[in-house]
């Protein structure tokens, strides 16, 4: 195998293993391709041209040329799809590490134990040989 | 390049995936980290996927070509378990991407936000987490062989090897980091 069979093609192969997988997700899902576009207030003020959904109840942004506030004011309007807009503050402190460890230990702990018993107990088998590939 | 990955060490290996897993954990509760760590974190671990896999390529491509042929059970399950996982990992990161609010806003880029791609989002990473128990738990052995190489203790078998290629499973020439 050479090098750029091992090392460069795989990431390649991944990345596009991973958007056929994405892609026909997105078919089944929405019925179309995932579509995103350049951040409105970059380019008009109002309206989304790709959605034609009004992005901000407020007046209009002018374009002025100051990309950095546009941006800002574009990000700040953007609606969150389901009020997710709450997640921006962080809990902070022991009760961080003990929810996470908790919420971990129930879905990967417990999954992972119950895979490793039945591995162990079902599927491990000491006098069985390497087969060669 | 060939010869600084194929004598990475097993030490730079078992960082890696431990990275994974912290990473994963906290990504589990997007109310804890905030939103925004929430969304870069989970694109940067897409990322270290690609590593990961590409590290391991050698399996991916063996039992590929084994896909249709006789294999041993345990190399079956983990065939089938890391192929979901995969499926559910890229799903979960693209769908991600695709309802980011903080992470690609703040480089200019909106998305479509959709209450479909959240509820994708929701299950793909789900499952996700309960994939990613049971792939830890299948190399879990190497996963002690390796912590115990590298703590100096002698190991029975080459800790380079996953359980699934130790016992019964394909074997590779993985590099050994030697």
């Amino acid at each position: 195998m050479t090098a750029f069979m091992r090392w460069i093609a795989p990431p390649f192969v991944i990345l596009a293993a991973a958007i056929v997988v994405f892609a026909v997700t997105s078919i089944g899902a929405t019925g179309s391709l995932p579509r995103g576009s350049i951040s409105q207030a970059r380019l008009t003020s109002e309206i989304a041209p790709a959605t034609g959904v009004r992005i901000s109840g407020q007046a209009p942004i002018a374009r002025t040329g100051n990309a950095n506030a546009n941006a800002t004011a574009g990000a700040i309007a953007r609606p969150g799809p389901s009020g997710r807009g709450n997640l921006s503050q962080s809990s902070s402190g022991i009760m961080v590490l003990v929810t996470l460890l908790t919420k971990s230990a129930l879905v990967i702990g417990v999954p992972g134990l119950a895979t490793y018993l039945a591995y162990v107990f079902f599927l491990q088998r000491r006098d069985e040989r390497p087969v060669l590939a | 390049m060939q010869r600084f990955f194929s004598r990475m060490p097993l030490a730079g290996r078992l960082i890696l995936d431990t990275g994974m897993l912290i990473a994963t954990i906290a990504l589990i509760d997007p109310h804890a980290s905030g939103l925004s760590v929430h969304e870069w974190v989970g694109i940067v671990l897409g990322a270290v996927l690609f590593v990961h896999i590409t590290l391991n390529w050698q399996w991916v491509v063996a039992v590929t070509k084994k896909m249709f042929a006789s294999l041993p059970r345990e190399t079956r399950i983990n065939q089938i378990l890391n192929g979901l996982l995969f499926i559910f990992m890229a799903v979960a990161v693209g769908s991600g991407i695709a309802i980011s609010e903080e992470a690609l806003p703040s480089l200019g880029i909106l998305t479509s936000g959709s209450r479909v791609w959240m509820n994708v989002h929701g299950l793909s990473a789900n499952a996700s987490l309960i994939l990613i128990g049971a792939h830890v738990a299948m190399n879990w052995q190497w996963v002690m062989r390796t912590v115990r190489r590298i703590a100096g203790k002698t190991v029975r078998k080459n800790p380079s090897l996953r359980p699934a290629q130790a016992r019964g499973g394909i074997t590779v020439n993985l590099p050994t980091g030697a």
